[in-house]
């Protein structure tokens, strides 16, 4: 006896797939036209004299060493994504996802570029991962963000050079069609690419910026499906998920919203360190879902909230807003010594739900910004 | 009478249900393409029993677990692949060496030789379903017939015990 039956319907899928498949052709054939317009009205940069450099990629929330401003040229910058479907726990309680992860971290490394420079990206995918994946970069222009040029099987690689003409900080994200884009992207599968522009960072008025330290902090909400007696599921091999977490990723309530792909990967011995009187780069992306960071106890000096250095920065902030798909920085001296939170300040998510991280803070207290007149003792009448 | 039947009904659904929560064995089943595009025009080679590195294989079969009590086994089957429609049928072997009936010029498993427990047929990319059998203790095949696909390597064994 057998009985059969299709429990996980997506309505529109074919739809979808017509319409991604659709885009896709498009976007090869703008491609392709691109291509020839740039042959055409080629006063264009020889790419074969360009200065290549490789760069090593670091797990956030650090970054590649890189430098703030530069005098030379435009360079190709050859960076190399490593994909690995890994299964890592992402709370203290240990939860585990199957998580899709560039260069295996969650979020995947920054990058960071000057503005004119190239991208030029191989991309792996581990003969050992199921599935197909890709790279959509919001830095990038035409073919679905690279997305459509650089899907690759388990055990392909594939080399996508892009050019960045658009400086700020952006998101990028798997993106290999239907409901498997918003799947891969909550299973971690996005990073960070800052593009700088040439002569660095400036204020508001226009004045050199200079960071002392830069992090990255890829904030992520992870949709993880329950048992029925309300514990999370654990499951065997990638991929086998699928079904249950995309009953989870349409109640859009996530399980977990945390920094750095799990609870507590920036607080307490993880903490971000600073000194006082460091200037403080904070990168905040966030792929999929809207954030609002705030640094409790501080401020953002200067804000780039949409994260695009085209646009003079926001001064003084309180809290800031990182529209979900976009990466957002902020600029900030630290004045005094401490442990400061750094939040996502809808505080159910900070609290319950993972969305906090630490930075301490060493230096000398400043009584004039602050200081406790009075220790707490028995009202006074 | 009628009163009676209905409640005789609501008794034998709840027992079934009680039996089937009981008795269910669960198997994750996921379809997977591997390396580049591969030319499905000729059988590829990477049968049961044909000793080949299948390591090499172009598609896949996984399952977990790889064993399962007697009994209903369900299989929830998800295709992880991009592009490709896939079908999962379900055969009782002997063992892994056996060669199965093929035909050369479909390039599929002569299913008319090889009869065939159940089936999910033409699973959507990205799709899941699922299938209930009843099993009894052995090896049992669960291969994909779409064209090409089984000697790509798409098959894998579980056993009954």
């Amino acid at each position: 006896m057998s009985t059969l039956n299709r429990y996980n319907s997506v309505v529109l899928s074919r739809r979808n797939l017509l319409v991604a498949t659709a885009a896709t052709a498009a976007a090869v054939a703008a491609v392709a036209l691109s291509t020839e317009q740039a042959h055409a009205d080629d006063a264009q940069t020889d790419l074969s004299k360009l200065p290549r450099v490789k760069q090593k990629l670091v797990a956030p929330p650090f970054l590649p060493e890189h430098e703030q401003v530069v005098t030379s040229g435009p360079k190709i910058v050859e960076v190399t994504l490593t994909i690995e479907e890994k299964k890592v726990v992402i709370d203290n309680e240990g939860t585990e996802i199957w998580a899709f992860a560039y260069d295996g971290s969650v979020p995947g490394p920054m990058i960071v570029v000057h503005e004119g420079d190239y991208v030029e990206l191989t991309l792996k995918n581990l003969p050992t991962n199921l599935m197909e994946h890709n790279i959509d970069f919001h830095a990038s222009t035409g073919a679905l963000g690279g997305g459509a040029l650089t899907k690759v099987l388990p055990g392909e690689e594939v080399v996508l050079r892009w050019k960045a003409i658009k400086p700020g900080v952006f998101v990028y994200h798997c993106a290999p069609g239907d409901v498997m884009i918003p799947y891969h992207v909550v299973h971690g599968m996005n990073g960070a690419v800052m593009v700088l522009p040439r002569d660095g960072l400036k204020d508001d008025k226009g004045n050199p910026l200079k960071y002392d330290l830069a992090y990255y902090i890829g904030e992520q909400d992870f949709y993880i499906p329950r048992e029925t007696d309300g514990s999370f599921k654990k499951y065997e091999s990638a991929g086998e998920d699928l079904s249950d977490s995309l009953d989870v990723m349409r109640t859009l309530i996530p399980s977990h919203v945390v920094f750095n792909g799990k609870v507590g990967a920036l607080t307490g011995e993880n903490a971000m360190k600073a000194k006082v009187g460091d200037h403080v780069l904070f990168i905040h992306g966030q792929s999929n879902r809207d954030s609002r960071p705030h640094i409790i106890g501080g401020h953002g000096d200067y804000v780039w909230e949409t994260g695009k250095f085209g646009n003079p920065p926001e001064v003084g902030l309180e809290t800031w807003f990182i529209r979900g798909g976009s990466a957002g920085a902020a600029l900030y001296k630290f004045r005094q010594p401490g442990i400061y939170a750094y939040v996502n300040h809808n505080l159910i998510e900070a609290v319950l739900l993972g969305a906090t991280a630490h930075i301490k803070v060493d230096g000398t207290w400043n009584d004039d910004l602050m200081m406790q007149v009075s220790k707490p003792g028995p009202m006074k009448a | 009478m009628k009163i009676r039947n209905i409640l005789a009904s609501a008794l034998v659904v709840g027992s079934l249900m009680a039996s089937t929560a009981f008795a269910e064995t669960v198997v994750k089943v996921t379809l997977i393409d591997k390396m580049g595009t591969p030319d499905l025009s000729k059988p590829l080679g990477l049968g049961m029993g044909m000793k080949a590195d299948m390591s090499t294989a172009k598609m896949g079969i996984n399952i977990n677990p790889k064993t399962a009590a007697p009994g209903n086994v369900r299989f929830d089957v998800t295709n992880l692949a991009s592009n490709l429609v896939h079908e999962v049928l379900i055969a009782q072997i002997t063992d892994e060496n056996q060669l199965l009936p093929f035909d050369q010029g479909r390039n599929k498993v002569d299913e008319e030789a090889v009869r065939s427990l159940g089936s999910v047929s033409e699973i959507d990319p990205n799709k899941t379903a699922s299938l209930t059998l009843d099993l009894k203790p052995g090896k049992y095949l669960l291969y994909c017939n779409v064209a090409g696909h089984y000697m790509a390597g798409m098959w894998t064994v579980i056993e009954i015990k």
